[in-house]
């Protein structure tokens, strides 16, 4: 879903931002950077956070419009640990009333000089996470209720345009949009983005708010045990029969096109036991 | 023969002790009031023996072998390295916490099993040689779940992304919050809960567990969902799959062939299981009930048996020679 189709402007609730609040908005926070970013825009005016400031090192951050009578906060988490690099991006209504909010949200990769690169059409169906897909029908989000997407990056597989890639996250049509963004450190270069929509809708979603405590890390000892286990188990599926079934499926898929840096999650998920030696 | 020698070793003096304190020889007495005392002492000292093990730092047995405890209680005992096992005594050798469910991730419900206390003393009883510290499992949904799941014809790739995606999420869960892990193993945790909620291995549910049809679920089908889970958990995080069930339950799902075969995964049955934690087992067993693997474990894999399900909470005994 692009940001500027009539239908998510049909969607948007007549009240907004004033002109003036949306210009000083873009101004705080939207500077052209270089380095890949994602920006999560309110976009029913047609403005999208494309590129923004980035942080040395990136923390929580936050920032607020008003979303009718109320403000709509948005702020990311980034969780660096082993394993691919990922951020939760989540959309809070701090407001007394609810939200309506469409196509929520939509995510567009543009190359450095802002042009679209690719656009997912809609969230993976078989994810049990989505309550809406990216572009969906309205979604209210209550008073206090939030909506929490992941964004991930995984080493790139098919290459973008060119190195300084950046993202765009869009949540459409909150309200008559000042655009919100939050930008991150993305590793320069070629990406794979990620999204999935954890919680749409009326509840925090339980497990992917900021502040929960990270758990220390796994001594070595019993870390270095179980590498050194599935190296004398490359198995990995434990049954031949069931692996060969994810196999089929994989080879299947490697067939279609796939969207130009995109992928979308659970559809990534059928290829890694496949990629797996039995 | 392990858990009687222990008995006879300790709870004789006990009860002895407390028979010569509690019923002194103050005044005369006749033959009958001498036989009720008697009888009232060894009624008393057969009261202690039975609940001796309680009071007494007895360890598991035999080397290697440890009690434990897993989700809401019971809470291990002590101020300082070794915690201790509660009701049965012994050091707290391990702790298995959850760490997320299928139901939590589908925003239905937001409690983990978890108790904090348990996972700090676990954790820091690995100080010292044995323990096994905390683990973690996740309460996961069979493929009859998936909101996508077509029942009259069934996708093995469909029941296998819907496993991957749920160790996908449990790992970044813990991730995010915990709780610390020092025994990385991620146990599916595969059951039917019995509570009028069900977790889509046999039967289609809603997102949230409530049953919405009866349609037979293939094994084959609940094996790729397994597989999907496991997959994702040994390619991808530091953790090692393993899975929780009872035998019977096991075998009923997934088939005694090969989608029930079980050559390389970390096991944890609660099959058979007391309802009361004392005695406390030595190797395998118990008075009333010994562990029962599934899936033709190898004994390598024997991990963890959960020999009581009390009002107290739930007791584990874990083999730390089969552990990380």
């Amino acid at each position: 879903m692009t940001r500027s189709t009539p239908a998510m402007h049909s969607s948007v609730r007549p009240t907004g931002l004033l002109p003036g609040s949306l210009a000083r908005f873009i101004r705080r926070l939207l500077i052209p950077a270089a380095l890949g970013v994602v920006a999560m825009g309110l976009t029913a005016c047609g403005a999208l956070g494309s590129a923004a400031a980035l942080p040395a090192t990136t923390t929580t951050t936050s920032a607020e419009a008003e979303c009718a009578s109320q403000s709509l906060s948005v702020s990311s988490e980034p969780l660096e640990s082993a394993g691919p690099s990922f951020l939760v991006f989540t959309l809070k209504n701090t407001g007394i009333a609810s939200c309506t909010m469409s196509g929520v949200p939509s995510l567009t990769i543009t190359d450095a000089a802002g042009n679209v690169v690719s656009t997912p059409q809609q969230t993976p169906a078989t994810s049990p996470h989505s309550g809406a897909p990216l572009s969906s029908s309205p979604v209210d989000l209550a008073s206090g209720g939030a909506a929490s997407y992941w964004v991930e990056f995984i080493p790139c597989e098919a290459p973008a345009n060119d190195d300084s890639t950046a993202a765009s996250l869009s949540a459409s049509g909150v309200t008559s949009g000042a655009p919100l963004s939050v930008p991150f450190q993305a590793t320069p270069g070629c990406q794979t983005l990620i999204v999935s929509p954890v919680v749409s809708g009326v509840v925090d979603p339980p497990g992917f708010t900021a502040g929960g405590p990270a758990p220390a890390p796994i001594p070595p000892g019993a870390e270095s045990k179980v590498q050194a286990e599935k190296a004398a188990n490359p198995s990995g599926a434990n049954s031949a029969s069931a692996r060969s079934a994810s196999a089929r499926s994989c080879a299947a898929r490697r067939g279609r096109p796939a969207a130009v840096g995109i992928r979308v999650r659970p559809r990534r998920m059928r290829c890694y036991a496949a990629a797996k030696s039995p | 023969m392990g858990l009687r020698s222990r008995q006879g070793k300790f709870n004789i003096p006990i009860a002895l002790a407390f028979s010569s304190a509690g019923e002194g020889l103050e005044h005369e007495e006749g033959p009958v009031q001498m036989a009720v005392r008697l009888l009232k002492t060894l009624m008393v000292a057969g009261a202690v023996a039975f609940v001796a093990p309680a009071a007494s730092a007895l360890a598991d047995s035999p080397a290697g072998f440890y009690y434990g405890a897993d989700s809401f209680k019971p809470t291990a005992t002590g101020s300082s390295v070794p915690y201790k096992e509660p009701t049965v005594g012994g050091t707290f050798g391990g702790y298995a916490a959850e760490v997320w469910t299928f139901a939590d991730q589908a925003g239905c419900s937001t409690s983990r099993a978890v108790n904090t206390t348990d996972v700090g003393d676990a954790n820091a009883n690995t100080q010292q040689s044995g323990p096994t510290g905390t683990a973690l499992f996740y309460f996961m949904g069979g493929p009859g779940s998936d909101p996508q799941y077509n029942a009259s014809h069934p996708s093995a790739s469909e029941a296998y992304n819907w496993g991957y995606n749920q160790a996908y999420y449990a790992y970044k869960y813990y991730v995010a919050h915990g709780p610390t892990a020092y025994q990385p193993i991620m146990f599916m945790d595969i059951e039917n809960p019995g509570n009028g909620t069900f977790q889509g291995w046999d039967e289609e549910t809603d997102k949230c567990g409530s049953r919405t049809g009866t349609t037979p679920i293939p094994s084959s089908i609940d094996r790729q969902t397994f597989n999907g889970f496991y997959n994702e958990i040994f390619a991808n995080t530091p953790f090692y799959p393993g899975v929780y069930a009872r035998q019977d339950y096991w075998n009923a799902t997934f088939g005694t062939g090969s989608n029930g075969s079980l050559p390389s995964t970390k096991e944890w049955t609660s099959q058979s299981h007391n309802v009361i934690a004392i005695p406390g087992p030595s190797r395998w067993c118990t008075i009333g009930a010994c562990a029962q693997w599934f899936g033709g474990a190898p004994s390598s894999n024997e991990i963890e048996w959960q020999w009581a399900i009390a009002l107290s909470g739930d007791y584990d005994q874990i083999d730390s020679s089969n552990a990380f």
